[in-house]
């Protein structure tokens, strides 16, 4: 039975990682981007990214474009897998 | 090695993370849908007024005109989408590259083969030429159009109502614009463009 993923369950955590999921398989957003669009600081992004590739939910990538250093990040398939399970655990606990 | 939490959350906190889950999910969809769709429109939609405006006040400057303000959109397309290529990587997205080129260039050969154009050179000429050039600039607007419909069919409704739109917008012109038929253009053609830009930054956030 699915149950809830303490690594992914943390709120921005939780985002980070919906944010990456709703990329297709070969798609990468890059550091900057994510932050923006979930308003959370460079640090407190930084922060919980390390912790998601830690528990390898998330690859990050290091590159140059344009001569300018580059973070890029997509969700695993282990990553995909685990939050899927969240969602289930949750809407299992809605009811749904 | 996976981590479980023990400590169940309440049915209130699964809904709301359920919810922010779609909200931020739908949101990233929509922002990599949104690519840079919105600078392109507007971008393209500023040149349609351009060069449609021009030809409306100073007919001779169709010989040069569009050459010129088609390669400042050239290398506005190519700079706005290097810049967005930047904030998400998605293999494959060269093919739009490829598609629009492929579609003008397919467009331009078979005007040049079946009806190749001799620019006038007096008054006299431009009146005869008038009408020809008037049916060709209405083909060439239709083209991007024609291409949002089709695009519209397989990545989002918007886009093919958009296309319908301004197509019938350019059919209804040259029927009923009169001597107006550019200036017609620059406004319903040009101003949809720059508008739907406008509409897509503002609301697809």
């Amino acid at each position: 039975m699915d149950e809830l993923d303490k690594i992914i369950h943390a709120p921005a955590r939780l985002r980070i990682m919906s944010a990456l999921v709703a990329l297709r398989a070969a798609e990468q957003l890059d550091f900057r981007t994510l932050s923006e669009m979930l308003e959370l600081t460079d640090g407190n992004l930084g922060a919980h990214l390390q912790t998601l590739e830690e528990a390898r939910y998330v690859k990050i990538e290091k590159s140059f474009v344009n001569r300018k250093p580059r973070t890029y990040m997509r969700a695993t398939a282990q990553g995909r897998a685990r939050f899927e399970a969240h969602v289930e655990a949750l809407k299992r606990i809605c009811g749904i | 090695m996976n981590e479980q939490t023990s400590d169940l959350p309440t049915k209130d906190d699964a809904i709301a993370a359920l919810a922010e889950i779609n909200r931020v999910m739908a949101q990233t969809r929509s922002a990599i849908a949104r690519g840079p769709s919105a600078a392109l429109l507007i971008l393209w939609g500023c040149i349609w007024f351009a060069a449609d405006l021009t030809t409306q006040l100073y007919p001779p400057a169709l010989q040069w005109l569009w050459w010129v303000l088609d390669l400042i959109g050239f290398a506005g397309t190519w700079w706005i989408v290097r810049i967005h290529a930047t904030r998400v990587k998605s293999p494959g997205g060269w093919r739009y590259g490829v598609f629009w080129g492929a579609l003008f260039f397919y467009a331009i050969l078979w005007i040049h083969l079946l009806a190749p154009v001799r620019w006038p050179q007096t008054a006299e000429q431009w009146t005869e030429f008038e009408p020809v050039f008037r049916r060709i600039t209405a083909y060439f607007h239709t083209i991007p159009m024609f291409a949002y419909v089709i695009g519209g069919l397989f990545g989002g409704r918007f886009l093919m109502w958009l296309g319908l739109a301004v197509t019938g917008l350019i059919v209804a012109g040259l029927y009923l614009a009169g001597p107006y038929f550019y200036l017609w253009l620059a406004v319903t053609g040009g101003g949809s463009l720059v508008l739907t830009g406008v509409m897509i930054r503002k609301l697809w956030r």
